[in-house]
């Protein structure tokens, strides 16, 4: 009884929270590196089948009849919130210290408990002890310092940093940015601040310079930015909308069928 | 007694009631891909007619009643999502996927690749298969799929997907509407598509049409209505009656 209201009510959470993803992706639109969610919906398993439906179906095998399936689906629940790793457009900054990867790597940072995250975000900048920190104060893993006197920074696009000190015309390498990728990169878990963190479904970090397999290549004085495309999160938008509407005049319709039963007796 | 007019008028009711449950299901799964929509399927009046006339009179009540629950196999639209690991079957067949006992069938073409380099269906329980099996990438190597069904990475062709076409896809048992499997001791005569045209990048929407579901929602309303009407009228006749036997007060 009233299995249609239960159907209806995981229709309605599972839009609701798949609202919340459009309106996260809407407001990253501007953030820099941000990668859309993508919110993976599955509809359920039957129910067990009832000892109504089972006894039915005994009968009609008895009689030579076919006992075709008389089950009912159960709704539709959220299954994941993946990440869509899709590169994002690059924007020249001419900033020195803007970096942007093309390809699938991520940088690494350390946080300050020492474990590492993840971004794809390189809007970094030199802290007042010359580290290349990001713009929440995390430094790359492996750290880069700029020392003292420098007059140009130039990341080149395997990741060497080469340094010109006081005006001389002889570039110096001071380090190499190493880049991290993931077997499943979808299966990052975002932890805020652009950063993301490995769990047991991205799998265990590769590590490589840039340029070396798909690990990609740094752009000094770009960033990436955010991959959500505005329009089809409206398009989505609208189509969740609308469902959800059509789910809650479904209730209301069943309620009137079941008003209509009640008012039998009169 | 059972009352034959009551008996219809009841069964009507519980027909309708069931239909409502399909139709739930439909509505809310109207943006889930790879879904297909149920449709119930119930026995005519003249169907029962010629059950009745077969049977000594009185056997059976002309009552509808519901036959069973098909899902209805037509294709839904292709998506552009852009993903490498989201794949369509661009006509007809279907992904093959490994269960837990035998092979699951789905149109549902949002893959993900595991930790291990493993290509599974969006829920991370089934691998996806290909001619030779499960289907594996080295870890961090990026996968490609070929129209033709080749899955290439890094540049070297590793399997084929295997797409697998079915003669009577209207036989296959739904476990939830996405995902099918053949039927215990059913017998399905099936095929591998030797030459499959399988679109990366794409997936295919629910084949539920919203407009069609709000169709079903008026006319379901309406037919409850006349199903109680039925019991409504009968239960007065009844009333009726019994005051015929009354002696005037």
């Amino acid at each position: 009884m009233f299995q249609p209201l239960y159907v209806a009510a995981t229709g309605l959470n599972t839009f609701q929270d798949e609202m919340i993803d459009i309106s996260n992706n809407l407001a990253n639109a501007k953030t820099v590196a941000f990668k859309k969610g993508r919110t993976e919906k599955e509809s359920l398993l039957y129910v067990e089948k009832t000892f109504d439906s089972k006894l039915a179906e005994a009968i009609k095998k008895a009689n030579g009849l076919s006992s075709d399936s008389l089950e009912y689906g159960t709704g539709v629940r959220v299954t994941s919130t993946r990440k869509d790793f899709m590169q994002g457009t690059i924007e020249t900054t001419n900033q020195p210290m803007d970096l942007a990867i093309q390809g699938e790597g991520f940088f690494q940072l350390t946080l300050a408990d020492g474990t590492p995250a993840y971004t794809r975000a390189g809007n970094f900048h030199i802290d007042n002890q010359g580290n290349v920190v990001d713009p929440n104060g995390r430094m790359m893993d492996p750290p880069i310092t700029i020392p003292e006197g420098t007059t140009s920074v130039l990341v080149k696009q395997d990741g060497t940093v080469l340094v010109y000190i006081n005006n001389s015309s002889e570039a110096t390498e001071i380090g190499q940015l190493v880049l991290a990728k993931f077997p499943n990169a979808p299966g990052l878990k975002s932890i805020g601040q652009n950063l993301f963190a490995q769990t047991d479904s991205s799998g265990e970090p590769l590590f490589g310079n840039p340029t070396q397999d798909n690990f990609g290549y740094i752009q000094q004085g770009a960033l990436e930015q955010s991959n959500v495309d505005v329009i089809s999160e409206m398009m989505r938008m609208i189509m969740v909308q609308r469902v959800f509407d059509t789910v809650t005049k479904a209730v209301s319709s069943y309620e009137a069928m079941l008003t209509t039963l009640e008012r039998m007796k009169g | 007694m059972t009352d034959r007019i009551l008996e219809i008028g009841r069964r009507g009711l519980d027909t309708t009631d069931q239909n409502v449950k399909a139709m739930m299901n439909n509505i809310v799964n109207a943006q889930t891909p790879g879904f297909k929509k149920s449709q119930v399927q119930v026995n005519s009046f003249p169907v029962m007619l010629q059950k009745a006339q077969n049977k000594s009179a009185g056997a059976q009540a002309m009552v509808p009643e519901v036959k069973s629950v098909q899902q209805d196999k037509t294709h839904g639209a292709l998506l552009r999502t852009g993903s490498p690991t989201d794949l369509a079957v661009v006509g007809e067949g279907y992904f093959a996927l490994e269960g837990a006992s035998g092979e699951l069938y789905t149109r549902d073409g949002r893959f993900t690749l595991d930790e291990n380099g493993v290509l599974k269906s969006v829920s991370g329980r089934n691998p996806v298969l290909g001619q030779g099996g499960s289907i594996a990438v080295v870890p961090g190597s990026s996968i490609e799929i070929m129209q033709n069904g080749d899955i290439m990475s890094d540049g070297a062709k590793i399997d084929t997907m295997k797409i697998v076409v079915f003669e009577d896809p209207s036989k296959l048992e739904s476990v939830n509407n996405v995902v099918f499997k053949v039927p215990e001791n059913g017998s399905l005569i099936y095929s591998v598509n030797e030459n499959p045209r399988v679109l990366q990048g794409y997936i295919e929407a629910s084949n539920v049409n919203i407009m069609d579901e709000m169709m079903q929602m008026i006319f379901l309303q309406r037919v409850y209505g006349f199903d109680a009407k039925i019991i409504q009228t009968r239960d007065a006749s009844l009333t009726r009656s019994l005051e015929m036997g009354r002696p005037a007060q």
